[in-house]
């Protein structure tokens, strides 16, 4: 890959947001394994299996993963077949890099304008889970879901404006 | 639109935009959502929302993200080296010994965690040095590294399984009974492969001589390290196999053993952890967007009625069945020479495995042989993962295309076990 997630010191405003709350939502990973270990121990020595750890793990996996779409979107490390962008020459790679970029934007739109319904209902009506621990997974996850879309639009649109800038000055 | 013409632009645009370099997630997601708001308008688009969010909230989906922390963790520590050293020390009269000991290395990490990028650096950074200095065969130390680091996801536990399990809706607990005599046979038949091709010509690998004189007291004192490795897989595989905990929860509770026993040794420090979480996150990033991108346009094409037609297209053909199946494996081995496993399982079995099932066959065994596909996918040229995985950690005198070489008769005894278990279902479902 041509480009590389940008160094310390030239971390534009957006990439420092997204690496602050990718430090903070990993732990959410932590937090599973302690639900799960607590479930477990529960279980088989105390014979009280809880209510909650399952949907805990469900829920805190479900943020972690939109989260971690930012943080590999801010590194550039998603997934992609390159090897004809790294033998385009530099107009060519300009074009890919648009072509690119569209492809993020279009998802994200698409996901927003798609759910923003589904998400506000769940929201105002603060939308819970229907189980006997009932935790407010809809409410919480479907306006993320479109926030995280949104963020993961904007550093797109950050990488490639930080792209363009970089190859002005060279 | 015709449901055929859309199929094909489909193709043609999920090509394009991939050869156009864009990240598999994102090429995928807009093709579903133009297909989405082509046939249904504004409102066709909550497919999307609606694709994600029950993602989000699959329980068993929370395995990937703890199989991954395992091996992160197991990635940071010196189980692996130690593991080694407890092998190594019985390899001395044995023909290819450390090769085979890292074969066997290879299958013990590989029932402890379900994925493969660790495996392959662990060997690569413990076994190719040893291997390097007794003078092996370069490329059958390569060979044997990458083939055995990939049995991770063959040798349940394994993402690649959980995956399938979730995207064809079998069980996965069966999924990974069924891969346990294919999984075993690969390893076994590397480990045969290695010893034939060593007495043949003994130059390949020259022994290590003050460990042949070692008494059976002196080296079974040397063995401890085998015992954190087969505690983990124990628990790990124990509790799903014995039906004790989901595999979610087996899969965390190998993080707990991990940690554990990280901390036994004094590894564990939090700026260890939060390396393993760091990697464990950009990982999970990867894999999740993808598995949202191609899900988006599943579901679309789903809602366009393209799998029913795809199906009803293919079980129309005048051919025997077992040809279709044929083709499908070929369809398998072509996108693995240039597509990650996870697109492929997410674009490919929602068409494929209704079809098997039309056709009367088990979709558990179905499961198995795309895990027996995706190892030669690992090791298949130009992006078989594993090669990248050795590369950073070989010699800096060792190419990829050197690396690649030494792939060729592994992938055969690869093609062997594939064909075995095409023709024999038996040696995946006798277990069930």
């Amino acid at each position: 890959m041509e480009h590389q997630a940008p160094a310390a010191d030239e971390r534009t405003f957006v990439d420092r947001f997204s690496i602050l709350v990718a430090r903070l939502t990993m732990w959410l990973f932590a937090i599973i394994v302690c639900a799960i270990f607590y479930e477990v121990i529960v279980r088989y020595l105390f014979n009280a299996p809880t209510y909650w750890a399952n949907e805990l793990s469900m829920f805190m996996g479900g943020v972690g993963y939109l989260f971690a779409g930012l943080f590999t979107m801010q590194r550039r490390e998603h997934i992609a077949i390159t090897p004809i962008y790294d033998l385009a020459p530099p107009r060519l790679r300009r074009v890919l890099d648009l072509v690119g970029l569209a492809c993020v934007l279009v998802f994200c739109l698409g996901i927003t304008v798609g759910g923003y319904k589904s998400a506000s209902r769940a929201l105002l009506s603060w939308e819970r889970y229907g189980t006997v621990w009932n935790p407010p997974i809809p409410a919480v996850m479907k306006p993320l879901i479109l926030v995280v879309a949104v963020l993961i639009a904007v550093q797109a649109i950050n990488n490639f404006v930080v792209d363009v800038l970089k190859r002005r000055e060279a | 639109m015709g449901i055929e013409l859309i199929s094909v632009l489909l193709l043609a645009g999920l090509l394009f935009l991939l050869a156009c370099g864009v990240p598999m997630a994102f090429a995928t997601g807009t093709l579903g959502v133009a297909l989405a708001y082509l046939n249904f308008g504004i409102p066709g688009l909550g497919i999307l929302m609606q694709r994600i969010y029950s993602l989000t909230t699959e329980y068993v989906l929370v395995s990937v993200p703890m199989f991954i922390l395992m091996a992160s963790l197991m990635e940071r520590s010196g189980i692996a080296r130690d593991m080694y050293d407890a092998l190594k020390v019985w390899t001395g009269r044995i023909t290819g010994g450390v090769a085979v000991v890292t074969t066997v290395m290879a299958i013990l990490m590989a029932a402890m965690s379900g994925i493969i990028g660790g495996e392959i650096v662990l060997l690569g950074l413990v076994a190719l040095p040893q291997m390097l200095r007794l003078g092996y065969n370069q490329n059958l130390a390569m060979g044997t590294i990458c083939a055995g680091g990939s049995l991770g996801t063959m040798i349940p536990p394994s993402i690649v399984l959980i995956v399938y399990g979730l995207v064809a809706e079998v069980s996965i607990s069966g999924l990974f009974v069924a891969a346990v005599i294919p999984g075993l046979m690969m390893g076994g038949l590397y480990i045969a492969y290695i010893m034939i091709r060593c007495r043949i010509d003994p130059s390949l690998a020259p022994r290590e001589l003050d460990l042949a004189e070692m008494g059976l007291v002196e080296r079974l004192r040397h063995s401890g390290g085998i015992v954190p490795p087969i505690l983990l897989a124990t628990v790990v595989l124990g509790s799903i196999y014995g039906g004790v905990t989901s595999i979610t929860e087996a899969a965390g509770m190998g993080v707990v053993g991990t940690l554990l026993i990280v901390a036994l040794r004094r590894e564990l420090t939090l700026a260890m952890f939060i390396e393993a979480l760091t990697q464990t996150f950009r990982s999970v990033g990867t894999l999740l967007w993808v598995t949202f991108g191609a899900s988006a346009l599943i579901g679309a094409y789903s809602l366009a009625g393209g799998p029913a037609y795809a199906s009803q297209l293919i079980t129309g053909l005048d051919v025997p069945p077992l040809a279709i199946i044929a083709l499908m494996m070929l369809v398998f081995l072509v996108l693995g020479m240039f597509m990650d496993w996870i697109g492929i399982v997410l674009l490919c079995m929602p068409v494929f495995v209704p079809i098997i099932k039309a056709l009367g066959y088990d979709p558990i065994w179905f499961g198995v042989l795309f895990c027996i596909n995706m190892q030669v996918s690992f090791l298949s040229p130009p992006f078989g993962p594993a090669a990248f995985y050795l590369k950073s950690v070989a010699p800096p005198h060792i190419t990829l295309v050197d690396i690649y070489r030494s792939f060729g008769p592994f992938v055969g005894l690869q093609l062997v076990v594939l064909l075995l278990v095409l023709l024999f279902p038996g040696l995946a479902l006798v277990l069930l």
